[in-house]
C-alpha cells in the first residue's frame, strides 16, 4: 500500500527517529505495524513521543492535549456531581472555550470565573480572593451548590500553589463543600494527568461508611453503561442487588451511598488511582475490567471474574449473539477497509487487532502509541502488518489526505478519522453513553452495517491547506467526491 | 468583586488576537504552551480552522519538566524539526501564561530559530491575561515592520502630491475621506479579524462598501491575500483601520511610509436597525425627550455606529462603550471602558438608554433593563457564533 516515495523515506531512516527524507514533499509520516513490531517497545520511533516535537492541532489533539477542551474534558467531568458548580480561577484564556459547554442546558449556571490579572500573577493575590470568591458565588445562587469545584490551570501548577489548602479556607468561609480539580495541561504525560486527578478528586468527597453487602460501584467513566450491557445483568445474577454509577446519580445524597459498596468495578485504567484511593480510605477492594472488542477476549475476562466473584458468569447465549452479529456483518460486506481513530470510545489498536481478526482490512489506526499499548501491535502484525499506524499530533498530519495514490478507506471508526476521510461513511462511536462487553460489540458491529449500508458521504469535504498548496487540495477533493 | 464572572465567559484572550492575524499567511505559527491555549485557538476561536481550512497552528507541547528545568533548547529542535518537514514562509512563536510565567525570552528563541532554520521568525508576547485586542496589535506592528517592502522613492513622491495636506497629515475622518478619488485606488484594512467580524458576509460587505467609496484594490491584511499583501502593504495610497488595535500599525506605516490613515468601520448597522431607532426616537419627541442609546464593541465599530446613528437620526444622543482598549482620542466625554459585569449593569441603570445595541449576552447582566435591547453580536465577547451570526443571519 505504501508508495515507493514513502518507502524510500522509511528505509532512509534510522530505527528509533522519525522519517524526514518524504519532508517536503508534503507526506504525512507513518509506520507499518511489521516496522513497528520490529522495532520493539525499546524503540518507539520519535514520531509516537509527544516530547520529542510539535503538536499538531488536529481534531484529535483537541481532545487529547488541552484537557478541558472536548467530551468529558476536566470540565465536564469536574461538574459530575449532582448540583455542583464550578469556579475556573485562571488567566482569561484558560476559560475561553467553556461558553461552549455552558450552552448545554445541564450545564447552565454552573460555570463561574475567576479571572487572573498580571499582578495576580506575580503576587499570587488571586488566592486570597477565592474564598470569597466562593462566598459570593454560593450566596447568589438560588440554590446553595452541593460542592463549588475550583478549576485551577498550568500557572498555579508552576506557582506550586497548594489548593487542597485554599479549598479548606474556601470551604470555612462559604459553609459549602469545596474541592479542587487540576486542569494541568502541563503534567498530561506525568503520573498523575488532569483526567487521573479530577477522578480521585470526585471520589475524595466520598466519607467511610458501613459498608452493605451486595452492592458495587462502577467506577471510570462519568457517562452511565449503555443500558443492554449484559455486565448489570451478570452482576445481579451473582448477587449484587445496588450497582451505582456516579452519572446516575440523582443527588449530592444518593452520590454519598457509593461509600456504602462493598467493593468497585473499575473500568477505565484513567480510574485507577480513585480506586487505589478508595481501596485505602475505605476499605473497598476493586476488580479491573477492560473494554475489549474481540468477543473471545470478553468472554475469557468475564469468565476471569466470574471466578474472582466465587461463581460463573453464564455469558454464552451473548458470545454466540455477538459472535453471529460479527458473521453476518463479514457475510454481508466481505473484506471491507476501515480506518480506525483514537478520537472515540475504546483503544484504537485493541480496535484494530480485533476488527482484522473479524476480517476487516485495516487501512491505519490513528493513535498514541506508548509502551502500555505496544503489545497490541504485535498482536496486529501477526494479522494485518501492513496496516499504517499515525500520530494524530505529528505535524506532518497536516498533509494527511495530499498524497497522490493514498488509498481510501471503506469506512472510518473514530471522530479524527472521520475528519481525515470526509467523503466515507463513518461512525464517530465517541457519544456519552459508554459502550461496554458484548452489547458493546454488537452495537459497533450494527453501525458497521449501517455505515457500510450508506451511500452517502457522511461530511462535506474538508481539506488541509495553511502552509499546503491549494491547487493539490482542491485537487484532491475532486478526486475524493 | 474584581474578576469574578457569574454571567460573562472570558472575552477571547490575546493569543487568539494574534492568532487570529497569523493564520492565513502561510506560516508556522507556534503557540508556546502546554497546549491547551492551542486547543482554545483552533477548537474554539479560529472559526477558518474549524470551518474552511487547516492552518500550520502547531502547539509546543510544553511539559511541566520544560517549565522547570528551562528546556528552551528543546523547544528550538522541536521547531527545527518541524520546519524541514513543513513548508512555511515564516516562523511565529506566540506567547501564553506558561512562558510568561517562567519568564521565556521569546524573542530570543525567534532570533535563535532564525539562524538555524533560515526562515523570518518572530515572536508575539502574549500572556493570556490580556484581551485579544493586545495580541491584534502587536500583532499587525510586528508583521508590517518585518515585511512591508519598501516603495520606490518615486512613488512616495507621488503619492505626497496626490493628496491634500502632504504626508505628514493624519487622516481621522469617520465619513467621506478627504483624498480624491484618483489616488485611492489601493486601501490596506488593519484589524479584520473573524473575532470581531465573525460572519463571511460582513467582510463581503466591508468590501463593497470600499469599492463603493472607489478603491479599485482592497488589501486585507492577516485576512487574505497572504503574506504578500502584507509585503505589498507600503504601496497603498490609504490604511483603514478598523479596531484601536490596529492605530499603532497604521501609525508605523504613516511614518515609515507617509501612509496616511483613517479610523472607522464603514459598514452600515442596516436599514431595519436604523429605522427601529428611527421609531423609537419618534416616540421619545413625542414625549419631549431625546432618544440615548448605549452601544456597546469594540470601539471603532460602537464610534461608527454613533456617526452613522447621528447622521440619521437627528436629536439622538449616543454613548459608547467597549470591554476592550479605548483610544483617548477617539472617546467622548461620557464613553466607558468597562471591565468588571457591574461597570455595565451600573452604566445601564444610571444612563436611561431608550436602546442599547451590544451583544445579546450582556442582557443577562440587566435583567430588568425595561428599553429597547438591539443584538449586535460579537464573538470575542460571548464566543457565541449562533449570537454573533444572529444580526448577519437576518440582514
Amino acid at each position: 500500500m505504501r508508495t515507493e516515495m514513502e518507502s524510500v523515506s522509511l528505509k532512509s531512516c534510522p530505527p528509533g527517529a522519525a522519517p524526514t527524507g518524504s519532508a517536503m514533499e508534503r507526506v504525512p509520516v507513518w509506520y507499518s505495524a511489521r516496522e513497528l513490531s520490529d522495532l520493539g517497545v525499546e524503540r518507539i520511533p520519535d514520531l509516537f513521543q509527544l516530547s520529542k516535537h510539535l503538536i499538531f492541532s488536529s481534531p484529535a489533539t483537541l481532545a487529547f492535549n488541552s484537557p478541558g477542551a472536548e467530551g468529558f474534558g476536566v470540565k465536564r467531568a469536574g461538574l459530575a456531581i449532582p448540583d455542583s458548580v464550578m469556579l475556573i480561577v485562571s488567566p482569561g484564556c484558560c476559560g475561553r472555550n467553556t461558553s461552549e459547554i455552558s450552552e448545554m442546558p445541564q450545564y447552565r449556571q454552573r460555570f463561574f470565573y475567576l479571572e487572573m490579572d498580571e499582578t495576580d500573577l506575580v503576587t499570587g493575590r488571586h488566592l486570597k480572593a477565592v474564598p470569597e470568591a466562593v462566598k459570593e458565588l454560593a450566596e447568589s445562587l438560588p440554590q446553595k451548590p452541593s460542592l463549588v469545584m475550583i478549576c485551577a490551570t498550568c500557572v498555579d501548577a508552576l506557582l506550586g500553589t497548594d489548593w487542597d489548602r485554599v479549598a479548606r479556607k474556601a470551604e470555612e468561609l462559604s459553609g459549602v463543600r469545596v474541592r479542587p480539580c487540576y486542569m494541568y495541561a502541563l503534567t498530561r504525560e506525568g503520573r498523575k494527568p488532569p483526567m487521573v486527578h479530577v477522578r480521585e478528586s470526585l471520589y475524595s468527597l466520598l466519607e467511610k461508611r458501613k459498608r452493605e453487602r451486595g452492592s458495587v460501584n462502577l467506577l471510570g467513566f462519568f457517562a452511565p453503561l449503555m443500558e443492554d450491557c449484559e455486565l448489570y445483568r451478570y452482576l445481579r445474577e451473582a448477587g449484587v442487588s445496588r450497582i451505582r454509577e456516579i452519572s446516575r446519580c440523582r443527588s449530592y445524597e444518593e452520590f454519598e451511598t457509593m461509600a456504602e459498596a462493598n467493593f468497585n468495578l473499575c473500568l477505565n485504567p484513567e480510574c485507577r488511582a480513585a480506586a487505589d484511593m478508595l481501596s485505602e480510605r475505605l476499605s473497598q477492594p476493586y476488580v479491573e475490567l477492560v473494554r475489549f472488542t474481540d468477543p473471545e477476549r470478553i468472554h475469557r475476562q468475564y469468565q476471569a471474574f466470574g471466578k474472582a466473584l466465587g461463581g460463573e458468569i453464564r455469558d454464552l447465549e451473548e458470545y454466540e449473539a455477538s459472535k453471529s452479529e460479527i458473521q453476518e456483518v463479514m457475510e454481508a460486506f466481505p473484506g471491507r477497509c476501515v480506518s480506525i481513530g483514537e478520537s472515540m470510545n475504546g483503544d484504537p489498536f485493541e480496535m484494530a487487532q480485533a476488527l482484522a481478526l473479524s476480517g476487516f482490512q485495516v487501512l491505519e489506526v490513528f493513535g498514541s502509541l506508548t509502551a502500555e499499548n505496544f503489545h497490541w501491535i504485535e498482536r496486529l502484525t501477526k494479522i494485518s502488518p501492513d496496516t499504517r499506524i499515525y500520530c494524530n499530533q505529528e505535524p506532518t498530519m497536516l498533509y494527511f489526505g495530499l498524497e497522490e495514490g493514498r488509498p481510501i478507506p471503506d469506512f472510518t471508526i473514530g471522530k479524527d478519522a472521520c475528519f481525515y476521510h470526509p467523503a466515507v461513511p463513518s461512525i464517530p462511536w465517541n457519544e456519552d453513553i459508554q459502550p461496554f462487553g458484548y452489547a458493546g460489540v454488537r452495537e459497533l458491529y450494527r453501525r458497521i452495517r449501517s455505515a457500510l449500508s450508506q451511500k452517502e458521504p457522511s461530511a462535506p469535504g474538508r481539506m488541509p491547506t495553511g502552509a499546503c498548496d491549494w491547487t493539490a487540495a482542491i485537487k484532491h477533493r475532486r478526486t475524493q467526491s | 468583586m474584581k474578576g469574578l464572572r457569574k454571567v460573562l465567559t472570558p472575552f477571547a484572550p490575546d493569543q487568539s488576537g494574534a492568532v487570529s492575524v497569523l493564520y492565513a499567511l502561510g506560516g508556522m505559527v507556534v503557540i508556546v504552551d502546554a497546549g491547551g491555549c492551542a486547543g482554545n485557538i483552533c477548537g474554539f476561536d479560529e472559526p477558518r480552522w474549524q470551518e474552511q481550512e487547516v492552518g500550520a497552528i502547531f502547539s509546543a507541547g510544553l511539559r511541566d519538566m520544560d517549565a522547570i528545568l528551562g528546556r528552551d533548547d528543546l523547544l528550538v529542535r522541536k521547531l527545527v524539526s518541524a520546519s524541514g518537514r513543513i513548508r512555511c514562509s515564516f516562523i511565529a512563536l506566540v506567547g501564553t501564561p506558561v512562558p510568561a510565567v517562567i519568564g521565556t525570552d521569546l524573542p530570543a528563541l525567534a532570533r535563535m530559530v532564525e539562524k538555524k532554520t533560515g526562515l523570518p521568525s518572530f515572536a508575539v508576547s502574549c500572556n493570556g491575561l490580556r484581551t485579544y485586542d493586545y495580541g491584534l496589535e502587536e500583532t499587525y506592528a510586528t508583521l508590517l515592520k518585518r515585511f512591508a517592502e519598501k516603495v520606490p522613492e518615486m512613488e512616495l513622491k507621488e503619492r505626497e502630491l496626490s493628496r491634500p495636506g502632504g504626508a505628514n497629515a493624519v487622516c481621522e475622518t469617520r465619513g467621506e475621506s478627504e483624498l480624491p478619488p484618483h489616488s485611492r485606488r489601493a486601501v490596506g484594512v488593519i484589524g479584520l479579524t473573524p473575532l470581531d467580524f465573525f460572519d463571511a458576509a460582513e467582510v463581503r460587505r466591508l468590501t463593497s462598501a470600499l469599492r463603493a467609496e472607489g478603491f479599485e484594490e482592497i488589501l486585507l491584511y492577516g485576512y487574505e491575500g497572504g503574506l504578500e499583501a502584507i509585503r505589498r502593504s507600503a504601496s497603498v495610497s490609504l490604511n483603514l483601520v478598523l479596531s484601536p488595535a490596529g492605530v499603532k500599525a497604521a501609525q508605523y506605516m504613516e511614518k515609515t511610509y507617509g501612509i496616511p490613515y483613517e479610523i472607522r468601520w464603514p459598514v452600515s448597522l442596516g436599514r431595519e436597525t436604523l429605522e427601529r431607532l428611527a421609531r423609537i426616537s419618534l416616540e421619545k419627541a413625542e414625549k419631549g425627550q431625546n432618544l440615548r442609546i448605549l452601544a456597546v464593541h469594540q470601539q471603532t465599530v460602537a464610534d461608527s455606529w454613533r456617526a452613522e446613528i447621528e447622521r440619521e437620526i437627528p436629536g439622538a444622543e449616543v454613548t459608547t462603550a467597549s470591554w476592550f482598549m479605548m483610544n483617548a482620542s477617539e472617546k467622548r466625554p461620557g464613553d466607558r471602558a468597562l471591565r468588571e459585569e457591574e461597570d455595565f449593569s451600573s452604566l445601564v441603570s444610571s444612563g436611561d438608554f431608550g436602546a442599547i445595541l451590544a451583544d445579546p449576552l450582556l442582557r443577562e447582566l440587566v435583567p430588568g433593563y425595561q428599553g429597547v435591547w438591539i443584538d449586535e453580536g460579537h464573538f470575542a465577547v460571548s464566543g457565541q457564533r449562533v449570537r454573533a451570526g444572529y444580526r448577519k443571519a437576518l440582514s
